[in-house]
């Protein structure tokens, strides 16, 4: 696969493909779409700084394997129950080639996440939905007849701000 | 147990707050409504926030004359600023004119500080510089001096404290044991100092506030909150960057190692402190290790066996609102009965090494944010905790545990042994001589 031919749709698709497989729980799944050193982070602040800067996920290969086997295999307080998550892809952009490392195509998507927790919607934090909105960075290789995510980056407009549970994924 | 021989039974629906916490020789109870009453809350904020020493920032973060943050003394608005000669200044972020806000960003440098509204304008120091449009005064106009100043500042290591009342002990005073604790903490850094670099993680929860100054320093909810948790370090263990903050290994060796060195303490002022003290061996290991030069500069400065309980790191949760606990500075801000803010600033120890300083942020990264592994599962417990208060045919939480292990210093301190709830205790009692002075 030639990185530089891949049409807005191809693109479009993969995205969609991503979203699907975070929004039915295929956490697993979702991780075999990284490339084995793939990134995931979720900067706190604008800088985007990682030296001086605590961030909400800075997830390196391993930290990104903890996660998911975290989410997938430990129950943990903040997801019992769980999340149900809907993700909105929209405003797909491909960056011109040369933006992003080698063999890379770098594509912004503008996303809404829609996030609630199951169980007895009488209690506190469940049944309510909240929504993140964010711009989305992927870089995207190919490998094989695949794509994988080197690197997503998602951008939450109310980082910095108060936010309590982001267990989930975004 | 001998406290069912105790006269526990409801309480009236009057205000006394005596009224709310039940002490005896084996007995220490706390009432639902001390939690979820909100004209107890109202009342906390006159009689603690309004008059004892509250936490409002760190020097670091206002180095400069003209550097300012703000802040909260319980629900009211304030700035913290540097003024020309270096002295900190606290204000109430009021103007004197019709009362807008004055200061709208979190923090930053202004030459003087100018109300939106209709442009009276503030110096550093508050001083009220200009009146707009000063001529339709009338001649004997009684112009305000400045913005109104909290009357008390005074900073200890760093960490500066506010009183909204002229009169009261020194910090020093009321800090007690807790400075001690808060020394060990900032002599970890070569030059005695820390500093406020990263941006704070900011969470809302909607539980009361005493929750989270409880939390800090229960040393036991571990095992069981963080039981998932632990199983990552079961797995994981330093392996994706805990860097030494938390024990690893296997689950039995966590327990032990959760016991080995450590008390828990109530300090006179209503204050929570966790004492931790590493190994020899894990001391020994770090002196030849690699920031060995580091350790060692310590070792030239402090005894063999301060450094075993600096370098264990044990938390401590000051009276009413600031805590250390790894390498951050914890602020809890009270919304309402049922609402509270904590904000999470990681701090870096100046002159230590950079591996250091990261390692550990990459590890509060790990833990606190709110896609982290521990955090966001404590914040969930005082969800649960106040909708579980709104049972409340159920009068009494119980916070005995260790009250029979508990042994008193001269001073009037308290510990017992780790898990005890000595020192959530040691909060409760600061908290009834605070609520029940009504002058
Ligand atoms: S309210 Fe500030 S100038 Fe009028
Ligand atoms: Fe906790």
């Amino acid at each position: 696969m030639q990185i530089l031919e891949l049409s807005r749709q191809t693109v479009e698709d993969f995205l969609f493909l991503e979203a699907e497989l975070i929004d039915s729980q295929r956490f697993e799944e979702w991780h075999a779409l990284f490339t084995p050193d793939g990134r995931y982070f979720v900067p706190l602040t604008d800088n985007e700084d990682t030296v001086h800067q605590a961030a909400i996920v800075n997830d390196d290969p391993l930290r990104l394997e903890e996660r998911v086997y975290h989410l997938a295999r430990v129950p943990f307080p903040s997801q019992s129950p769980r999340s149900r998550t809907l993700h909105l892809v929209t405003n797909v952009r491909i960056r011109p080639s040369g933006e992003g490392p080698g063999n890379t195509m770098t594509v912004v998507s503008n996303q809404l996440i829609v996030e609630m927790r199951v169980g007895d919607f009488r209690q506190v934090g469940l049944g309510e939905q909240r929504s993140f909105a964010a711009e989305v960075e992927h870089q995207l290789q190919p490998q094989g007849d695949a794509l994988k995510i080197a690197m997503k980056t998602v951008r939450l407009l109310n980082r910095g701000g108060p936010v309590s549970n982001l267990t989930f994924l975004l | 147990m001998a406290s069912s021989k105790s006269p526990i039974q409801g309480v009236g629906s009057g205000g006394d707050p005596q009224e709310l916490v039940l002490r005896g020789p084996h007995t220490f109870r706390v009432h639902t409504r001390a939690y979820s009453d909100p004209a107890i809350f109202d009342l906390e904020m006159e009689r603690i926030f309004g008059r004892t020493w509250v936490y409002v920032g760190h020097e670091s973060e206002i180095p400069q004359p003209g550097n300012y943050k703000t802040a909260h003394i319980g629900l009211q608005p304030v700035i913290v600023a540097r003024d020309d000669k270096g002295g900190i200044n606290v204000f109430y972020n009021r103007c004197r004119h019709r009362g807008s806000v004055v200061c709208r960003e979190p923090r930053g440098f202004a030459n003087n500080f100018r109300c939106p509204y209709h442009g009276w304008i503030y110096g550093k120091d508050g001083r009220l510089l200009g009146v707009s449009m000063r001529d339709g005064y009338p001649s004997d106009f009684q112009q305000p001096e400045g913005l109104q100043k909290v009357p008390c500042v005074d900073s200890y290591r760093g960490l500066i404290f506010a009183r909204a009342v002229a009169e009261g002990p020194s910090l020093v005073e009321q800090l007690g044991l807790a400075a001690t604790w808060i020394d060990r903490r900032v002599n970890m850094s070569p030059v005695g100092e820390i500093e406020l670099v990263a941006e704070p993680y900011v969470v809302e929860y909607r539980g009361n506030w005493k929750f989270m100054i409880e939390n800090i320093i229960d040393e036991y909810h571990f095992a069981f909150v963080h039981e998932p948790f632990n199983k990552l370090q079961e797995r994981y263990g330093d392996s994706t960057g805990d860097y030494g903050a938390h024990v690893s290994g296997s689950a039995k060796d966590m327990n032990q190692r959760r016991q080995a060195g450590r008390l828990s303490w109530g300090g006179v002022g209503g204050h929570g402190l966790g004492e931790r003290r590493v190994s020899d061996e894990q001391l020994d290991s770090l002196l030849a290790g690699e920031d060995g030069d580091y350790y060692q500069g310590l070792l030239e400065k402090y005894r063999r066996e301060e450094l075993a309980r600096m370098v264990g790191g044990g938390s401590v949760m000051t009276h009413p609102n600031v805590g250390m606990i790894h390498r951050q500075i914890r602020v809890v801000r009270p919304l309402a009965v049922d609402r509270t803010e904590v904000t999470i600033y990681p701090y870096e120890l100046k002159g230590a090494p950079e591996a250091d300083n990261q390692g550990w942020l990459r590890s509060q990264e790990r833990f606190y944010g709110p896609a982290g592994y521990g955090m966001p599962d404590d914040v969930e417990m005082f969800a649960l905790n106040q909708q579980g208060l709104a049972a409340q045919a159920v009068d009494w939480l119980i916070l005995e545990r260790g009250l029979d292990r508990e042994q008193v210093t001269e001073n009037g301190d308290r510990f017992a042994p780790v898990g005890g709830e000595t020192p959530l205790r040691a909060l409760w009692v600061e908290w009834l001589k605070l609520m029940s002075r009504a002058d």
